[in-house]
């Protein structure tokens, strides 16, 4: 089995929107909609400090589609246009989308957009016209802080891969700061278990979740 | 999020449709209001057309809907096989009504009636409970639309009902009692069928009825089952289901209270895509929606209150009043539903509020 994902490491995204701008430019993403958004979180108090400035801390968040292990949006899709492929991503088979929206009410992240020239629900495909290729989502390849990785769950953490650092891609388990299995962290589960990871050292993770 | 009109008027007329055929079937059951039987049956059929229309409407591409709409772990694909389901239910029923000598469907069609209306019902509550909406994914849900749905359908069926009996007695008989007095006459039954106050007249037809046989039409052409008694007897019923209505829209009204707690708490964040966008907060948006007019003027005055008055009023008119009151307030109640709904929709947020 395989489970593609993608790790994001907080503690090194800077917030430059450059995986938001690469998404839109790549997948031509309509005006308005949006597959992958940056959020801050923070300023918030660091525990124990004055409540105030200089006491505080932020991180910047990278969310979309979370391509999860149980997806709602697959369970309530009444024709089957959105599905979970082999390679762990779910998809949707746009020409079989009869735009109910019934899926981007039941996905927990909101991440589902209609496209209003196809009439029909589109979302993040993890850049699957790329990653067939073997090369990598436009957003992991484009991150300016090198804070995202992809790669395939079953093959651990260490083994995902992100942008080029001269000419090689660099990897998790070489490029990324030490980190432990309680500073890994996901998006609130309500049953559909979402596969993306985010690393979280030093900080209170404020995304809900675990 | 945003308002999805089609779905609101769909799960409304859906409501209405369900109601008014589970309520029919009730009276074949207790075999009062065989007059207002097909009206009935017609009202029903067009609010199951209206809200099918409605659920049409929201479909960005329905001539797809032909390729494929097979996924039985979708809760269009269920809602879909309820409506075609009750949709045969009511063919059947009609055709029973039509075949039978006694203006009413057997005692099994109107089972069957109750039973398809209360699956639809809940099927349709079913599909909204989703994980990602803390304030749909509860059976508070189910209560709300079969409450509605019981409320809708007896307020319509005693404006049928007075409606009919408006029609056919005349005026120095248009008096509930005299109405009652005058088909228990012509039906040849015992005072206690032809009483004037209507509790012990409906009893006595309950009994009569309950005692017939399915096959035995002589002694079911007995039972008085003139629409002043079904007008009155829908009336009173749907004032008590109105007060089980309000208590839904009260639980679901703590229930929002209650449900701030579901979200996850980021503390301050700011989203740099949508800069002049207004930080979402749940648990505010929860407590301000019962200062909404959309709430306590649409779905509380309007949509309960109003119409809970009515019908109660209503009982003891006579038939042309009562068909007005419970007319006007079905009339409130779809509109209180329809603000419900749209309360449903403004606090429809994903457990995910931020993105």
């Amino acid at each position: 089995m395989t489970q593609y994902a993608i790790v994001t490491d907080l503690n090194r995204c800077v917030g430059c929107l450059s995986c938001s701008v690469a998404c839109k430019a790549v997948n031509n993403v309509p005006v308005g909609n949006y597959w992958n958004k940056v959020l801050r979180i923070g300023p918030n108090p660091v525990e124990g400090g004055s409540g105030h400035f200089p006491d505080v801390y932020m991180y910047f968040m990278p969310v979309g589609c979370q391509h999860c292990e149980y997806p709602e949006c697959v369970e309530v899709c009444p024709t089957g246009a959105s599905q979970k492929l082999e390679d762990g991503t779910v998809q949707i088979d746009k020409a079989k989308c009869i735009g109910c929206q019934f899926c981007a009410m039941a996905c927990p992240y909101n991440v589902r957009y209609l496209n209003e020239e196809e009439l029909a629900v589109e979302k993040c495909t993890l850049c699957e016209q790329k990653i067939v290729n073997g090369e990598l989502p436009q957003c992991v390849s484009q991150c300016g802080g090198m804070a995202r990785y992809f790669g395939d769950l079953e093959q651990g953490l260490e083994s995902f891969e992100g942008a080029e650092n001269g000419k090689d891609r660099i990897t998790l388990g070489s490029f990324a700061e030490p980190y432990t299995d309680d500073q890994v962290y996901r998006l609130p589960d309500v049953g559909n278990s979402p596969n993306f990871l985010y690393i979280l050292r030093n900080h209170a993770w404020q995304g809900g979740g675990q | 999020m945003e308002m999805q009109w089609p779905l609101m008027v769909f799960t409304l007329f859906v409501c209405l449709g369900a109601g008014v055929f589970a309520v029919q079937g009730l009276l074949a059951l207790l075999g009062k209001g065989k007059e207002l039987q097909l009206w009935a049956l017609v009202v029903s059929a067009l609010s199951l057309v209206v809200g099918g229309v409605g659920s049409f409407l929201h479909l960005q591409h329905w001539e797809r809907v032909f390729n494929g709409f097979g996924h039985l772990t979708s809760g269009i694909t269920q809602e879909l096989i309820g409506i075609v389901v009750f949709a045969l239910a009511l063919v059947v029923y009609f055709v029973m009504l039509r075949r039978s000598d006694t203006g009413m469907p057997p005692r099994w069609c109107a089972v069957l009636a109750i039973i398809v209306a209360v699956a639809l019902v809940v099927v349709m509550a079913l599909s909204y409970n989703m994980g990602a909406k803390p304030v749909w994914d509860t059976p508070l849900l189910w209560l709300y639309y079969l409450s509605d749905a019981a409320f809708l359908g007896f307020l319509a069926v005693a404006m049928l009902a007075g409606w009919k009996e408006g029609a056919i007695q005349p005026a120095s008989l248009s008096s509930p009692g005299a109405a009652a007095e005058a088909t228990a006459s012509v039906a040849g039954t015992s005072a206690g069928a032809g009483a004037h106050t209507d509790a012990a007249g409906s009893a006595g037809a309950v009994e009569d009825v309950d005692a017939d046989a399915p096959g035995r039409s002589s002694r079911r052409e007995a039972v008085p089952s003139s629409p002043a008694l079904a007008a009155r007897f829908s009336a009173r019923l749907s004032w008590i289901c109105g007060l089980i209505h309000a208590l839904a829209v009260a639980a679901y009204a703590a229930f929002f209270g209650m449900a701030g707690a579901a979200f996850p708490d980021v503390g301050y964040y700011y989203d740099p895509t949508h800069p002049t966008k207004s930080v979402v907060d749940p648990s505010t948006a929860f407590a301000s929606i019962l200062a909404e007019p959309v709430f306590w003027l649409g779905a509380v005055l309007i949509g309960l209150l109003v119409p809970l008055a009515l019908a109660f009023l209503a009982e003891k008119r006579k038939p042309r009043q009562l068909a007005c009151l419970c007319g006007t307030g079905l009339v409130c109640a779809l509109v209180g539903g329809f603000c419900f709904r749209a309360v449903l929709y403004l606090l429809g947020f994903s457990v995910f509020v931020f993105y």
